[in-house]
């Protein structure tokens, strides 16, 4: 028996001992198995440093959790289809971020597809001039008509019509000129054409409406090679791009649905690029292998309040529910320690006009006692459990939220739901409280979909129903003048506030790993493939 | 003979039924409205009624019921995937070949590992061999086969850099999968074989051979192991259909673009039709596989056979 027990020790010892291992040790081992592999090593011995000459790599590898839906760019809503799209169609515009002069951070709208564009006086037209010389991936030069043709497939689709807002028409006045008429004026115009891509209609008519959804074509500096089906998807550069063939030549995203062994794939060096968990963010940055870039999400972490409820109804019981949340604590214990708390909903920095709220709720108990009480339900008395829905993502906040409403006598129920059950959920109001990410645009009025009450029973999430709400959105949805902009939004921001229509939780913040090889060219949160390189 | 296989194939039919009406009515009742699933959330309520209403969900339960039955039967039509707009059964069609390469060389793997082990353990009961190798047998039946996939991707992918952690891309991509699969199902065929054998070891005729002096590898070999084998074809047969279920949960921790991968992905986005086809689609395997178990029962039993062939007279 001792002999038995002395085997299995030395056994466990070996296999500690192989387990815990530096890379740097074990390098020595590996087998050099692809050709990928070889070229994205994470570390290297000091030997293999001294080597005069390093082949630099071509390719990017990059991950993703689900796999792609359809692969036209007027009808795929995963965000893993939209990965890839983004960088083989483009838009006239894009709202970028790039640094000053002073190195400080500055955004806004830049001409894509389109070299410039001007409203008229009454905010109802736009013109939009096209690049010249701008090049389909077949070699096609792309055209106003492609543009117009581009619009009207937009506004046949049932997932961009959204984007399409206002427009009545979209004329072609001349092979590099397009002319958009709005029947009212549209702040989300810009940020709307930020999201319809362009595509080319000769090809859409020659290949049809399937198998241009197998085989996109498009203008921007990747061009589509294959797609497997729950295996992953390959572009390679654009030679004749406009602005210079891309200098990562490949770009492959392979389909890891677990998230565990996703991040493991990450720690075994199959991915240059990988957007980190942040429960796990101290340890990648420890091994001292990553380059780790943080950027901050403009979207908040927030609790959705039913507002027909009969209870939660009563501003009294919402705003008592807001003072009783400990956000810090939040920020530590479901973010590790990472982002920031959200005293607004929209992010004062982040978002366009936007203000930061004159009385932000403060962590205070007694306060929060004090107005459930005058709201008639001293120590949660008379009050029946809530329904708490939410989905895995944001399950650490929902038990913060859980932990922080029992001190003042509420009890709270957490459902964790699929996303689409969670979706259906919030749209119908069948909850009470429900904890999710609120993500809709860095301009304030695309949110009125939150708030407004046209968006009942389909976005109204909240459900929502407050005329002098619908009565700012509106103000807002009417001018483009940046200074009533931003005093609208002043009033609509501490309107809100004090309402607590939503309660905003915390700020998240995203950690994306990059080979230390890699270079970005450019603003982290702009960057995309394109911008990238491999240092030589 | 003819008239049992007969009556044991048309059981699998009111099965099947069975198996579709449950997972139907438990993928409608839970919440999720097709039009808005394919559609976004973002779709204007006009366009998504009027998807609902040509793909029929706003119809009676009974009547999209029966619409989909006759679908399947009429025309092999289980719906395309709200996903990616494609007939299901293609779909299925291009990634059971993983799911069934996988189970299958599970299947032969724990086979020929397990049943020599469990022989020898039996030959050599109570010894130092049997000892040791009931306790490896103990660990590995107690590690979830997740964790162990896991733990496997550590040593041998992150740390040693032997092999790749995921896909399908080289062949040494199926040598984790099938290492989790094979090393803890091997454990309940060594047991069964180590049992079976035991028991046979203890017969007569076993005792019988061994006082005629004849070698005891042909005792072993010949004469008991021909007796074990029913249960243990019995169990490698049966094994083969909850292979194929633990195929699907490492088809996704290592990203194997099989049927795993693909109904967990159907799940996740609530892709009705994906869900339910996979599901009769494995339905079926496993009511087929069954049935083949009990055809060979029924040819090799001689006391089945001589049942029916009485019935007969």
């Amino acid at each position: 028996m001792k002999r038995i027990l002395s085997a299995i020790l030395a056994m466990a010892m070996i296999l500690s001992m192989v387990a815990c291992g530096s890379t740097t040790e074990t390098e020595e081992t590996k087998t050099e198995s692809t050709t990928t592999t070889e070229t994205t090593e994470t570390t290297e011995t000091e030997e293999e440093s001294k080597e005069p000459e390093k082949e630099v790599p071509t390719v990017l590898r990059l991950s993703d959790t689900a796999d792609i839906d359809t692969l036209d760019p007027m009808h795929s809503m995963l965000g893993s289809s939209g990965a890839i799209l983004s960088l083989i169609y483009e838009n006239l515009i894009e709202y970028a971020y790039w640094y000053d002069a002073n190195g400080n951070t500055v955004s806004g709208y830049k001409g894509v597809l389109a070299e410039d564009w001007a409203f008229s006086d009454d905010y109802l037209t736009v013109t939009f001039n096209l690049k010249k010389g701008v090049l389909f991936q077949n070699g096609s030069e792309m055209k106003a008509s492609d543009v117009v043709f581009s619009f009207q497939k937009a506004m046949e689709s049932p997932s961009k019509q959204a984007r399409m807002e206002n427009i009545v028409s979209t004329e072609a006045t001349d092979d590099y000129t397009v002319v958009v008429t709005l029947s009212a004026v549209t702040p989300a115009f810009l940020d709307n054409m930020c999201r319809v891509p362009i595509i080319n209609e000769a090809y859409y008519n020659e290949v049809g409406a399937e198998e241009f959804g197998k085989a996109p074509m498009g203008t921007g500096p990747y061009k589509f090679v294959e797609h497997k089906e729950m295996q992953g998807t390959t572009v390679e550069a654009y030679e004749d791009y406009r602005d210079g063939v891309a200098a990562i030549k490949t770009v492959t995203w392979d389909i890891m649905a677990d998230t565990a062994s996703a991040q493991m794939a990450f720690e075994a060096g199959s991915f240059d690029k990988f957007s980190i968990a942040l429960e796990n963010v101290d340890t990648v940055e420890a091994s001292g292998q990553w380059n780790l870039i943080q950027t901050d999400n403009y979207a908040p972490v927030a609790m959705y309040v039913n507002n027909s409820h009969d209870i939660l109804g009563n501003v009294k019981v919402r705003q008592a529910i807001h003072y009783a949340l400990n956000k810090d604590n939040m920020v530590t214990l479901a973010q590790d320690g990472k982002g920031s708390i959200a005293d607004s909903f929209f992010h004062p920095e982040l978002m366009t006009n936007t203000t930061y709220v004159d009385e932000p709720y403060t962590y205070n108990v007694e306060k929060a006692k004090e107005l459930l009480a005058d709201a008639g339900y001293a120590n949660g008395e008379g009050l029946p459990t809530l329904k708490l829905i939410t989905i895995t993502k944001w399950e650490k906040h929902a038990l913060c939220v859980q932990q922080d409403l029992a001190e003042l006598g509420i009890n709270v129920e957490i459902q964790t739901l699929e996303a689409s059950t969670f979706l259906n959920d919030i749209t119908v109001g069948n909850y009470d409280l429900a904890v999710n990410m609120a993500a809709l645009s860095n301009l304030v009025y695309p949110w009125r979909m939150l708030y407004h009450s046209d968006f009942l029973g389909k976005t109204n999430f909240g459900q929502v129903n407050d005329p002098a709400i619908d009565e700012l959105f509106n103000k807002l949805g009417a001018t483009m003048s940046d200074d009533e902009q931003k005093a609208i939004i002043k009033e609509l921001v501490n309107y809100i506030n004090v309402n607590v229509n939503y309660v905003p939780l915390t700020y998240t913040t995203s950690v994306t790993a990059y080979h230390p090889d890699l270079v970005i060219n450019g603003h982290p949160r702009s960057a995309s493939a394109y911008d990238l390189s491999w240092a030589k | 003979m003819l008239k049992y296989i007969i009556r044991r194939t048309l059981l699998v039919i009111p099965t099947l039924l069975a198996v579709t009406f449950i997972v139907y009515t438990l993928l409608i009742v839970t919440p999720g409205d097709p039009g808005r699933i394919i559609l976004g959330e973002f779709a204007s309520q006009e366009a998504v009624d009027q998807l609902n209403h040509e793909l029929g969900a706003d119809k009676p339960f009974i009547q999209r019921f029966a619409d989909y039955v006759v679908g399947i039967l009429t025309r092999f039509d289980f719906g395309n995937s709200y996903r990616t707009g494609n007939a299901v059964v293609d779909e299925i069609m291009v990634r059971f070949p993983y799911t069934l390469f996988i189970a299958f060389c599970a299947v032969t793997g724990s086979t020929l590992l397990g049943m020599p082990i469990g022989i020898l353990m039996a030959a050599k009961r109570n010894m130092l061999v049997d000892r040791s190798v009931n306790i490896l047998a103990m660990i590995f039946a107690a590690i979830p086969s997740f964790v162990f996939a896991l733990s496997l991707i550590y040593v041998f992918a992150v740390q040693l850099k032997w092999l790749p952690p995921f896909g399908v891309k080289t062949w040494q991509s199926f040598i984790l999968p099938l290492v989790t699969l094979i090393l803890p199902s091997s454990v309940s065929r060594m047991r069964l074989a180590r049992t079976t054998m035991l028991e046979s070891i203890r017969q007569e005729y076993v005792t019988m051979a061994r006082s005629k002096g004849i070698p005891e590898n042909r005792v072993i070999f010949v004469h008991a192991l021909k007796n074990s084998l029913i249960p243990l074809i019995t169990s490698i047969l049966n094994s083969f259909s909850g292979m194929l279920g633990g195929a699907m949960i490492l088809e996704t921790v290592f990203s194997i673009p099989g049927l795993g991968l693909y109904i967990v992905q159907g799940i996740k986005l609530k892709d009705m039709p994906t869900t339910l086809a996979t599901t009769i689609f494995l339905a079926a395997i496993f009511c087929f596989t069954s049935l083949l178990l009990d055809i060979i029962y029924a040819l090799v039993d001689p006391r089945i056979k001589s049942r029916y062939t009485k019935e007969a007279r």
